[in-house]
């Protein structure tokens, strides 16, 4: 016996349908109207506590790796001091003009002359470099030594004497506290004569360059 | 409660009276089902908004350390970046200081290699080009100016290209040759300067070198070329 199943929307079918399909359409829309967007927001909740427990455990060690970047920076600052300790020492270069005569005289050489050709510093380094191309003091003011705490000076001395006792003028100049370089040379046989021989006099021009400290 | 019966008319037709019955029981039932929907749905959203507020509440708890966190983080930033500057120009000076010349190891290279029967008349040093005027009283002249470029070409002070021998004149006046040679200075210093610090006798700017060294202000790997 066949039986066909025809579906046949009754009245008393409908009644209990309708009902169930209000509320299926009614919970859909809320869920997708409510649901989704207050499920990605509460996802987004969940995962910044996760972003903040992680952050939170790891307190201590950023903690700890802050001081010893700031450790470390200080340490740079004391390195940098100790640099400019020793480049421009600890004395006022006003002295240095004074200093040279002392050594001069140590050392048995005679100043004929001494003149400061320039001071630079941090803040003229830069405007000198650009006016001054051709100067040939100017040649090498990117210099890394002139910091904002120390300035370049540079000296022209006339000097008379033998080439031990400059030898010995010069090994005491490289000795003082601050660093001193010559940036120029000049050796010349005074009386005809050259400098190897004994007792000799040279006249000898340097151009020397000191560094100092900024006062402040 | 009597009904009006509209459709009594199509009674005879064969038309159920099927409509006009009352389905409340079915009608509860399609609600009943229905809002068992709609309570579920209304539920999961009502729980995933309390576990939304649960987990805020519970972010809040570490709110101060996050602010703290990102404070110190930040801060770390800065420091790292102040520390990077004054490191590259801690390093820039290190460099130039020992990358300068020592005049006076200049002078007492020369004296060193200076051949026997050689003066110099004079000695012009600008920046690092080097000039020297001289002059042999020797009948050997030629060869004695000759040894004493060599001994300068292998001189570590100076770029072994750049000497040369410029003019060389007999001068009969006073019976030697006359002279003149150039050369210039290695620009950077470094690998003879990190060379000598190790002699501890040596005086003047290796001893600022020394000072330097001792403070492990140089790194022999880090600063040689």
């Amino acid at each position: 016996m066949k039986k066909s199943k025809e579906f046949k929307l009754t009245p008393k079918l409908a009644s209990t349908i309708i009902p169930v399909i209000i509320g299926v359409l009614c919970s859909s829309t809320l869920l997708s109207l409510g649901l989704f967007p207050v499920n990605n927001k509460v996802k987004k909740i969940s995962q910044e506590l996760d972003e903040f427990k992680t952050k939170s455990s790891e307190l201590d060690l950023i903690l700890n790796n802050y001081k010893k970047t700031q450790y470390e920076l200080r340490g740079a600052y004391q390195t940098q001091s100790n640099l400019i300790d020793i480049i421009a020492g600890n004395t006022d270069l006003k002295t240095l003009f004074a200093k040279i005569n002392a050594l001069a005289f140590e050392t048995s050489i005679k100043i004929d002359n001494i003149k400061p050709i320039k001071v630079i510093n941090s803040n003229n380094k830069e405007e000198d470099q650009e006016t001054n191309k051709s100067d040939k003091y100017s040649l090498n003011n990117n210099d890394p030594l002139i910091t904002p705490n120390t300035f370049k000076q540079i000296i022209s001395i006339e000097l008379v004497g033998s080439y031990d006792n400059l030898i010995n003028f010069l090994q005491k100049i490289e000795m003082m506290e601050n660093l001193i370089s010559i940036n120029s040379l000049r050796l010349k046989s005074s009386r005809g004569k050259s400098y190897k021989e004994e007792n000799n006099n040279l006249r000898i021009n340097l151009d020397i360059i000191s560094y100092g400290k900024t006062n402040g | 409660m009597t009904y009006l019966n509209l459709l009594n008319s199509r009674n005879s037709e064969g038309e159920s009276n099927e409509v006009l019955l009352q389905y409340s029981d079915e009608r509860n039932r399609g609600i009943l089902v229905g809002s068992v929907f709609l309570t579920i749905s209304f539920l999961i959203l009502i729980s995933i908004i309390f576990k939304g507020f649960f987990l805020d509440y519970r972010k809040r708890i570490y709110v101060n350390d996050v602010f703290t966190y990102d404070e110190t983080v930040i801060k770390i930033q800065k420091l790292k970046k102040e520390y990077k500057i004054i490191e590259n120009d801690n390093n820039k000076i290190i460099k130039s200081i020992i990358a300068l010349r020592s005049n006076l190891d200049i002078l007492i290279g020369l004296k060193q290699i200076m051949p026997r029967d050689l003066y110099l008349d004079s000695l012009k040093i600008s920046g690092n080009k080097v000039i020297f005027n001289g002059n042999v009283k020797n009948s050997l002249g030629v060869k004695i100016i000759n040894a004493f470029k060599l001994q300068l070409i292998k001189s570590p002070l100076f770029v072994a290209d750049s000497v040369n021998i410029v003019d060389i004149k007999y001068e009969d006046s006073s019976d030697s040759f006359i002279f003149l040679i150039n050369a210039s200075f290695l620009e950077d210093m470094t690998n003879l300067n990190l060379a000598k610090i190790s002699n501890r006798n040596n005086k003047g700017f290796f001893k600022k070198l020394l000072i330097m060294e001792e403070n492990k202000l140089i790194d022999h790997n880090k600063n040689s070329l």
